[in-house]
C-alpha cells in the first residue's frame, strides 16, 4: 500500500524552516548532500497550494475560482492577496538568508 | 444556513448578487416597518412610534445605505484597500439584513403604543401611565431588539472586512470611524432631506 507522504516544510521540534540536505538518484544511486532551499511554493501549505492550483487551472480567474469553490468574488481575491503577501514574505526572508 | 453565514453571509455573497437580496431585505423590511410603526433613523437607530408617512421607512432605509457606502467606499480607498464600489454596496446593503425582520417585534403594537404613553408623561405631576405586566414585556422586547442589533453591527463589520481584506487595528479602528461618521451623516440626511 502506497502512502501518499506530505514534504514537511517546518522543523517539528523548533518550527524553524527546514532545507533539504540530501538528493538521490533511484536510477544510478548518485547522492549529491549539502542544503538546498526548498522552492517558495513548498513553504505554502496544502490548502494554499490547492489554490495556486485552481488558479493556474483556471487562467488565473477569479470569477471561475469562486463559482468552483462556492466563494464570493472578493473572498477569493482577498485569499489570493493574503497568498501574495505570504509569497512575497517568504521571498524576501529566502533573499535575506541567501545574501 | 451555517451558524457562520449567519454573521458572514459575505463569504458566499457579494456584489450585485448581495446588492440584489439586500434591496429585496430593504424594501421588505421598510415595508413591514410601514406596518408596524417602525423607523430606521440612522446607521444604529431604530424607533416604534405612529407613523406620519407610510413611505418614511424605504426613504430612512434609502439614505442609511446610501451614508453607509459614501463613507465606507472613500475610507476604503484612503486606507489603500483596492476595493471595488459594487462590494462595498452589496454588502452594506445585505448587511441591513437584520432591518427586515426587526419591524416584526412590534407586531401587536405594544412597543410604539408603550412609546406614545412614555412620551405623554406630565413631568410637572409624573405618573407612570403603564401596568405591571408591561414592564417586563417591554425589557423582553428590548432584549430581543439588542440581539437583532448586535447582528447588525457584526454583519456592518464583516461587510467591510471582506470588501477591503483590512485586517488588524487599521480595520477595527477605522471600521468605528467610519460607523460613527456614516450615523452622524444619515441622521443629518433624514432629518434634512425628504423629511
Amino acid at each position: 500500500m502506497s502512502v501518499n507522504k506530505i514534504l514537511p516544510v517546518t522543523c517539528p521540534s523548533c518550527s524553524g524552516r527546514m532545507k533539504v540536505q540530501k538528493l538521490h538518484c533511484n536510477n544510478c544511486d548518485t547522492s549529491i548532500e549539502g542544503a538546498f532551499e526548498l522552492p517558495v511554493l513548498n513553504h505554502l501549505n496544502a490548502q494554499e497550494l490547492d489554490f495556486v492550483l485552481q488558479f493556474v487551472k483556471t487562467s488565473g480567474s477569479i470569477k471561475d475560482i469562486s463559482t468552483q469553490l462556492g466563494f464570493s468574488y472578493p473572498t477569493v481575491r482577498n485569499m489570493l492577496d493574503d497568498l501574495i503577501s505570504k509569497i512575497t514574505k517568504t521571498e524576501k526572508e529566502l533573499n535575506a538568508k541567501t545574501l | 444556513m451555517s451558524k457562520k453565514l449567519i454573521f458572514n453571509p459575505f463569504v458566499k455573497i457579494a456584489g450585485l448578487q448581495a446588492l440584489s437580496f439586500g434591496a429585496l431585505f430593504i424594501i421588505g423590511g421598510a415595508l413591514l416597518a410601514g406596518f408596524f410603526n417602525a423607523r430606521f433613523d440612522g446607521v444604529l437607530d431604530l424607533h416604534f412610534a405612529p407613523l406620519k408617512n407610510f413611505n418614511q421607512p424605504l426613504i430612512d432605509q434609502i439614505l442609511v445605505w446610501v451614508s453607509l457606502v459614501i463613507v465606507f467606499y472613500p475610507l476604503s480607498l484612503i486606507l489603500g484597500a483596492k476595493p471595488i464600489f459594487i462590494d462595498i454596496a452589496g454588502t452594506f446593503a445585505l448587511a441591513r439584513l437584520p432591518f427586515a425582520f426587526i419591524p416584526l417585534v412590534n407586531a401587536t403594537g405594544f412597543l410604539s403604543e408603550f412609546s406614545e404613553k412614555m412620551k405623554s408623561i406630565d413631568m410637572a405631576n409624573p405618573v407612570l401611565p403603564i401596568s405591571g405586566l408591561e414592564i417586563p414585556l417591554f425589557i423582553g422586547l428590548i432584549l430581543v431588539i439588542l440581539v437583532f442589533m448586535i447582528w447588525l453591527v457584526i454583519l456592518y463589520f464583516n461587510a467591510f472586512k471582506t470588501s477591503t481584506n483590512l485586517k488588524g487595528n487599521r480595520l477595527i479602528y477605522s471600521f468605528i470611524s467610519g460607523i460613527l461618521v456614516a450615523e452622524i451623516l444619515s441622521i443629518y440626511f433624514i432629518r434634512n432631506l425628504f423629511a
